[in-house]
């Protein structure tokens, strides 16, 4: 009689654990559902971030934001000096 | 009785027999069905496309990205505002384009166009607001035009999203690139360029995860879970610099209208590796627009189109014949004094100015068509071909783009086939097999494959690693035409254009187009190919104008060109002048 009152308490004490795991679960379902909408937004404004840096520096933005700044392109002669030659060090 | 009681016991084993049939009918035969209809009820199914590869150059600057476009679109049980309402306050916010270019560049034409498509989209939205159910309103909007339109709150309002690719650097390298179209079950695919070449690299594959929900949408832990796993697409590190690029870009842009030329092309590449470092052909397209152009326009010319090269084939010719020891530098050309008959042809000179006992030397400083057939005939017909072959003519050169021919070289030679190929006229060849061909001199002898993609970058880096196709001359051959290249530029027709200071090795190319199967004097394919610092070389480059109108010598065409681009290469590689 014993042994049929413990394995009761035991079936007991383990629906109770499957209803609280299972419950408990649904919960965390809604914290995976939340997780998985929040990484699809970051992949997404991560990918429209990219294309937005790639757009604002790229060569033709920078030719304009420059003309626009005044700066042109020299025409002036460019002088460099030998590799070879020796400056004094002191 | 007894028989009243017999038939309803029949009756009734009838009627149950019928009922294990129907149940036999739902449990065996339609078992699968039920519960995948079951299935279909709790469980269900993400499909998450990847996203396609990015391509980026040597510098980290991206040349083709994904960009995020929406389809404004009204859920109609859901808008509470009239239409005309709706309409008149999404209007100023929507940025209509024409996109005609032969419209779009004439302001009055333009004017009145916009006007009309502005009218025709706003009846459109009128008459699709007044349907049921879900209606497309716009497709193709931006994330900002997508943003103003969410400050109006209207409600009602949907955004469905979707990628399309960008080009920040408008349409440079749009040959290089390739676009990506839809191909015939409406999946994104590569065309043309890297994005044909590379379309399975490039290209996404989708994630698909099933699994059960509960009755609010969210996953249900415990219960069935598949999953498919999916990956971005990977992207593309060129040997590609974006300054080179433009450098190159619009230089070509300048010469095209500088010599009236119908088209033209200029390709860099490092002899050393291979690297394509830039690459520019006009006229060029819109990639993102690639529907409006004429499709003649998709294919890279300097890889899909043949030309005959000219005078500056005459430098692998004379490679060869000091590779093979038959030609030495004070030679002396024995038949150079007068025109060459060959059976029935006559070989002129370009200017039919004529030197007697000229050297090798005199022979590419003029460019003299007499003093190469002196060469080949030393050389031996069977042994050019063979060189012919062995600098990379008559086959692919390897170069990742989708598009790529082989002119195929004469099955039947004849003396006159050997002769006219010695000076360039009579062979077809693509620009890329003329840029690695002379890029094995610059590099010492040996032939490197030109490619443009230096690794594919996924979870790792995979390098692909340049690629000899072997020796073709010495390395003392490759000096010895060297130096006889520099002489080209310091004594050359194109001497004044040369950039002061630095020592380069180059040899002009003008050859007369073939119409209708003779040539016309009048057109012609200007080329100049080099390479700069002739020791130790950086770049070799290639620059090549069709039909130039200012001049039809490319010693006044493309060899200035050529040196125009240089002296700003060689500023950027921040190569100092030797002399």
């Amino acid at each position: 009689m014993k042994l049929i009152k413990f394995l009761f308490a035991i079936i007991v004490i383990l629906v109770i654990a499957n209803v609280t795991l299972t419950n408990r679960s649904v919960d965390e379902g809604v914290v995976v559902a939340d997780l998985t909408r929040d990484i699809a937004t970051l992949q997404n404004d991560n990918t429209i971030l990219k294309s937005q840096v790639a757009a604002a520096g790229s060569i033709g933005s920078l030719t304009a934001k420059l003309a626009e700044a005044g700066f042109t392109e020299s025409s002036a002669k460019i002088a460099s000096l030998s590799t070879v030659s020796s400056v004094a060090s002191r | 009785m007894h028989s009243r009681i017999q038939l309803l016991f029949l009756g009734f084993l009838f009627g149950l027999l019928l009922v294990i049939l129907r149940l036999s009918y739902w449990q065996i035969i339609k078992a699968d069905e039920l519960s995948g209809a079951a299935r279909d009820q709790y469980a269900s199914k993400d499909v998450v496309e990847g996203s396609r590869g990015s391509i980026i150059t040597a510098d980290g600057f991206p040349l083709v990205v994904n960009q995020a476009v929406y389809t404004l679109g009204a859920y109609m049980p859901g808008v509470e505002d009239k239409p005309t309402s709706i309409v008149d306050r999404i209007m100023p916010y929507l940025k209509l384009e024409i996109d005609d270019p032969a419209i779009a560049t004439d302001s009055a034409k333009l004017t009145v166009a916009l006007e009309e498509l502005k009218l025709n989209t706003k009846s459109t939205m009128l008459d699709r607001l007044s349907k049921t159910g879900y209606v497309t309103l716009a497709r193709s909007i931006s994330v900002e035009e997508k943003q103003a339109i969410e400050t109006l709150g209207i409600k009602g309002l949907t955004f469905d999203q979707s990628f399309i690719r960008e080009y920040p650097e408008a349409s440079m390298s749009a040959q290089l690139s390739g676009f990506v179209g839809r191909d015939d079950v409406g999946s994104a695919t590569g065309y043309f360029g890297l994005e044909g070449f590379y379309d399975r690299e490039l290209a996404g594959r989708s994630r698909i995860e099933k699994q059960e929900k509960d009755a609010g949408g969210n996953p249900l832990l415990i219960g069935d879970f598949n999953l498919m796993p999916g990956r971005d697409g990977r992207n593309l590190k060129l040997y590609l610099e974006r300054g080179t690029q433009y450098v190159v870009e619009e230089e070509l842009k300048k010469g095209l209208e500088r010599y009236g030329a119908s088209s033209g092309e200029v390709l860099v590449m490092d002899p050393k590796t291979g690297g394509i470092l830039a690459m520019a052909s006009l006229p060029s397209y819109d990639p993102v627009k690639f529907h409006l152009y004429d499709t003649s326009l998709y294919k890279n010319p300097a890889v899909a189109n043949s030309y005959e090269p000219g005078s500056t084939f005459k430098v692998l010719i004379m490679a060869a014949a000091f590779n093979e020891g038959v030609v030495k530098e004070d030679d002396q050309c024995d038949i150079c004094d007068a025109p060459y008959q060959i059976g029935k042809y006559k070989i002129k000179t370009w200017n039919e100015e004529y030197r007697p006992n000229a050297t090798p030397e005199d022979i590419i400083v003029h460019s003299d068509n007499v003093g190469m057939v002196w060469t080949q005939e030393r050389l031996g017909g069977e042994k050019m071909l063979e060189y012919i072959k062995k600098f990379g003519f008559g086959q692919k050169s390897g170069i990742d783009l989708q598009e790529e021919i082989a002119p195929a070289l004469r099955t039947k030679w004849g003396d006159i086939d050997y002769a006219t190929s010695s000076f360039g006229q009579g062979i077809a060849v693509t620009s890329v097999q003329m840029l690695a061909a002379v890029g094995a001199i610059a590099n010492r002898g040996v032939l490197m494959e030109p490619h443009l993609v230096q690794s594919v970058i996924g979870d790792t880096e995979v390098p692909i690693p340049p690629k000899s196709k072997g020796e073709v001359i010495s390395p003392e051959s490759a000096d010895r035409i060297t130096a006889l290249m520099i002489q080209a530029v310091e004594r050359g027709e194109a001497q004044w254009a040369k950039p002061k200071g630095y020592v380069v090795a180059g040899k002009t190319g003008t050859a007369q187009i073939a119409v209708e199967g003779h040539y016309d004097a009048e057109k012609t394919t200007a080329s100049f190919v080099g390479f700069a610092p002739a020791t130790n070389p950086k770049f070799v480059m290639l620059v090549k104008l069709s039909e130039p109108q200012s001049s039809q010598w490319a010693a006044e065409t493309a060899a200035p060109l050529w040196f125009g681009i240089a002296r700003k290469l060689l500023l950027r590689y921040n190569i100092a002048p030797t002399n």
